[in-house]
């Protein structure tokens, strides 16, 4: 897919139609390794260094902000430039908080207000971070996370209720301080007021689904992709997909991402011990939220707002780090029969 | 202790997985919202959004149709058209833009710098040169060049350059007409434009293996006028020669078929090459394009005259043997109004009147008719509205609002002052005033025929008959042929033919009012004069010199007529004796001398201005006279 909505970006920017694709087979195979890695991991280390890993998210998002390491594109700083590579540590980041929030919940349930201070903290202090590259989509997807993993961790309903109103609020606020978000939601209100302006894109996302109609133009006959849909390739890849393959496509992929998410939510529910489940939540809530969020986007349902498709959009840090995590949730269902594993392999000793 | 918080522990973890129960059935209610969201944007609005989507993705380059041809009635080609070709190269597409550029700058007579140039930039077309024939364009298509194509444009051509210029008009740079029968039958002229459509990329690269459409556009229809091209050359040339010797500001001259409607020819000086429109002053070549004979109003003076005689004598208020006695002015409601020869014409039959142009006679006739029925006759003879010509910005007369018209006023109106008319509007209440009574709408356009020859728009002549009696049209010739023969008119008339006619010489007025040395002069004649077939209306505005319509215009019409009659068979009826004489010079002599020695050879004068003593005199000395023409003389007072 990614070859098919990349290739006439990268032949026309790169002179190479299979830049994107060279790009991401390199990120699949790292990934795939890591996953395999991942997945043999022992979970109850991942739970001992919690805070740590914390820490080194954090520490990646503030280092961006370290005058020639963050790379700055489209007036955000939200990459790191590796040369051959560049990765976004808010994608990382992602998993960290919720390696953390699970872990810290597994200790306590933030049922009274005093249990909640530190992973409020620990949340705010990643969305500050977050906000002042500025990124707001990763901040509302956090947000989101957390707020699931807070539910999941046992918070009382009304201090659901009072959190839930307190993001708005604060989502709304963040919105108005800056020029760019209030004509991005006036976009969404209205893409065909500024067809060349700021309902372009959206106007070509809906360009690009329109024209697939059911089935689709076929595999490769997007029309869209030839730089009428600016992000073909990352966060509007969607919009290729139902160009190519029609409803019936999307409609596909959304099913797959379903399953992976029923599977994950049943992990978390079959899995006896408090952190791997809600980890395992944590995982699914990162790929659920941002899926919902990509595909609400590219079908206008909510503001336009930039974030790449799990697993499917063009990007390699964010595919490394989807892979890992999947590996992580094998590791956890898997971990019963690790454990048999090893409680035999003592027994037998 | 141990067994509550087991219980705890227990009551946290069923309420952990109710809890994630839940969120996955809210992640599965987003989900299958967003599906239906897929559903209706690709499904239900599917269809409106890919139109909207194919729009996009195609670029067209358009090809303009040919225009449509303009032939005379007899098929002579008054504006015809070339294609015209420019070369467009894609430089993505040219593999050895070497060969290319060496290729081209040999079949082009372009430079190898300037060709690599292009060729080497980013653009996704470039255009290489336009205005290329068609040998030129298939010279370069089976030369080795990669990456051509060509775009087809029309141009314009006029192969009589300034001839009719204002009516027939001219074309902007998109072959789309702007003024002139170019741009009111623009529609049928043009065409429809067909296009090259090519899959292209956002900024209009081809995409590989993108398809290329030629739409094939339809031609423009051709015009064919009832314009005659032999009488449009006459009046072309009466009209550059009265323009020139005259040192008018403008001069036009307008001849219709009298019982059709159909214009045989319209001219106008200054003129211009329409195959190089002087562009670079707009307002002048604004107001030069104009059709000044349909779009400019003016005090049409003595030949209004026409009108007055046929509405005076068909209403009843007078009849032929109505007769006036001129002292030189009229005095109405203690206003004093003068006639133009201000020593009188004494006492004359109606006949002599008309002859004389005396405007006595016509303040009479004005007065007596009525303001009522004179207002009902000039609304029946089309005076307060647009004729109809297919001619773009046709103005309509200016009357004297009914309720506001003092007696002073219609004395006036009765010899062509105080109303403003155009001359199209004056030269088709004249024809139902000589045609018998019958209204004709004057139209250029005869009919428009497409690429195989069919007729798809043809227009017929629209009469009503009635308008004046005819036996009013009877008398009301002879009462005009009679100023050609006798009168006024002479100087029209033509060796052998039977001309009918009247002069007029009208002041201009200038913001309200009369503008010192300022004069329309005019004629309108018809010939034969008892069956009227042709009428051709005369307009010299401002001429510098002599003034008088009967010198200044009147010839012109008659020449145009001598010129035209021979050419469409009307055969010359008698031949006339005619001595050539040299005009001397009078100026300085007593104007009773000169009348008694003019009389005598059969000339006819006409004196302007008081007194006893020729200061001026038309023609100069010198020129040649025939015993049957007019010469005009002004006096000292």
């Amino acid at each position: 897919m990614i070859y098919s909505a990349s290739s006439y970006v990268g032949s026309v920017k790169y002179g190479d139609s299979l830049f994107y694709v060279k790009k991401q087979g390199l990120a699949l195979l790292l990934g795939l390794v890591c996953m395999y890695l991942a997945s043999r991991m022992d979970i109850t280390k991942i739970e001992r260094f919690g805070l740590p890993i914390y820490i080194v998210g954090l520490v990646l998002l503030l280092i961006i902000f370290i005058p020639g390491v963050g790379s700055n594109a489209y007036g955000a700083t939200r990459w790191i430039d590796l040369r051959v590579i560049t990765f976004q540590p808010s994608e990382i980041a992602k998993f960290t908080l919720v390696v953390f929030l699970a872990k810290l919940f597994s200790k306590k349930h933030p049922t009274t207000i005093a249990s909640m201070i530190i992973p409020i903290l620990v949340v705010a202090c990643m969305l500050v971070a977050v906000l002042l590259e500025p990124n707001m989509s990763c901040a509302i997807c956090m947000a989101a996370i957390s707020m699931i993993m807070f539910i999941v961790g046992g918070i009382r309903f009304r201090h659901a209720v009072a959190f839930a109103s307190l993001g708005i609020g604060g989502g709304i606020a963040l919105i108005f301080a800056e020029p760019y978000r209030i004509k991005r939601l006036m976009a969404y209100l209205d893409p065909w007021s500024s067809p060349r302006g700021e309902g372009y894109q959206l106007i070509q996302s809906y360009y690009a689904l329109g024209s697939g109609g059911l089935f689709g133009v076929g595999l490769f006959a997007s029309r869209q992709k030839y730089l009428y849909l600016p992000f073909s390739e990352s966060d509007f890849i969607f919009s290729i997909i139902g160009e190519e393959l029609g409803v019936i496509g999307c409609v596909v992929v959304l099913l797959i991402f379903s399953v992976y998410i029923a599977s994950g939510i049943a992990i978390a529910i079959k899995s006896d011990e408090r952190f791997k489940s809600l980890l395992a939540l944590g995982i699914v809530s990162v790929v659920s939220v941002q899926t919902i969020l990509n595909v609400a986007v590219v079908t206008g349902s909510i503001p336009p707002t930039g974030l790449p498709l799990p697993f499917i959009s063009a990007g390699g840090s964010s595919l490394i780090v989807f892979l890992i995590a999947t590996g992580v949730l094998i590791s956890i269902d898997t971990e019963k029969i690790k454990q048999a594993k090893r409680n035999w392999v003592r027994m037998t000793s | 202790m141990v067994g509550s918080n087991q219980q705890i522990k227990r009551f946290y973890r069923y309420e952990q997985k109710k809890r994630l129960l839940a969120i996955l059935l809210l992640m599965t209610f987003s989900f299958v919202a967003l599906i239906c969201r897929l559903i209706y944007i690709e499904v239900i609005t599917g269809n409106e959004l890919s139109v909207k989507a194919l729009d996009q993705w195609w670029r067209d380059v358009p090809i303009t149709a040919k225009r449509g041809d303009i032939y005379d009635r007899n098929g002579v080609l008054l504006a015809g058209a070339n294609t015209a070709y420019t070369l467009y190269i894609r430089p993505s597409e040219v593999k050895n833009k070497q060969t290319t550029a060496q290729v081209l700058s040999e079949v082009l007579d372009l430079t190898y710098a300037s060709l690599i140039k292009k060729l080497e930039s980013r653009q996704s077309e470039i255009k290489i040169k336009s205005g290329m024939d068609k040998d030129e364009m298939l010279k370069t298509l089976q030369s080795r060049a990669e990456g051509i194509y060509f775009s087809q444009t029309v141009k314009r051509v006029y192969p009589y350059a300034d001839f009719m210029a204002q009516t027939l008009g001219f074309v902007n740079a998109d072959v789309h007409g702007q003024t002139g029968l170019e741009s009111k039958y623009d529609v049928y002229l043009s065409g429809v434009d067909g296009y090259i459509l090519t899959e292209t990329d956002l900024v209009g690269r081809r995409i590989e293996n993108g398809i290329t459409r030629y739409l094939d556009g339809t031609p423009g229809h051709n015009a064919h006028l009832t314009i005659d091209y032999n009488i449009q050359k006459s009046i072309e040339d009466a009209v550059k020669e009265a323009y020139i010797t005259h040192s008018a500001k403008s001069v036009s001259c307008i001849m219709m078929d009298v019982e059709t409607g159909e214009i045989l020819g319209m001219a106008q000086a200054p003129s211009f090459d329409l195959n190089n429109v002087p562009r670079s002053d707009p307002i002048a070549l604004l107001a030069n394009s104009k059709c000044t004979w349909a779009s400019d109003t003016f005090e049409p003076g003595s030949t209004f005259k026409i009108l007055t005689a046929a509405i005076g004598l068909d209403s009843g208020a007078i009849t032929t043997k109505s007769t006036v006695t001129c002292p030189g002015y009229h005095v109405v409601d203690g206003q004093k109004i003068k006639c133009w020869r201000t020593r009188g014409h004494g006492t004359q039959s109606f006949s002599e009147a008309v002859a004389n142009s005396c405007n006595v006679m016509f303040m009479n006739i004005a007065s007596k008719t009525g303001i009522s029925t004179l207002y009902d006759y000039f609304d029946r003879l089309g005076l307060d509205e647009k004729t109809g010509i297919d001619i773009v910005g046709e103005a309509s007369g200016i009357l004297i609002s009914k309720d506001s018209v003092k007696n002073v006023d219609l004395a006036r109106i009765g010899f062509g002052q105080s109303i403003a008319i155009t001359p199209i509007e004056l030269l088709v209440a004249s024809a139902i005033v000589v045609n018998g009574g019958t209204q004709v709408r004057p139209y250029i356009l005869d009919y428009f025929a497409d690429d195989s020859g069919k007729t798809v728009l043809k227009n017929y002549p629209i009469t009503k008959t009635g308008i004046i009696s005819s036996t009013t049209s009877k008398i009301m010739r002879e009462v005009l042929e009679n100023v050609v023969v006798n009168g006024g008119g002479k100087n029209a008339a033509v060796s052998g033919y039977r001309i009918g006619g009247k002069t007029g010489t009208a002041q201009k007025y200038e913001n309200g009012a009369i503008a010192r040395g300022k004069y329309i002069s005019t004629f309108i004649g018809f010939a034969p004069a008892d069956a009227p077939k042709y009428i051709c209306l005369i307009v010299v505005d401002e001429p510098v010199g002599a003034y008088y319509g009967s010198i200044v215009a009147a010839p012109y019409v008659g020449k145009i007529f001598s010129e035209v009659l021979p050419h469409v068979g009307i055969a010359s009826a008698f031949e006339s004796s005619k001595t050539e004489l040299i005009m001397p010079s009078v100026v300085g002599l007593g104007i009773e001398e000169v009348t008694y020695i003019f009389e005598l050879l059969g000339i006819y004068i006409e004196v302007y201005g008081e007194g006893n003593t020729v200061t001026k005199q038309s023609p100069i000395a010198g020129t040649k006279i025939s015993s049957n023409s007019l010469v005009a003389f002004e006096l000292d007072l």
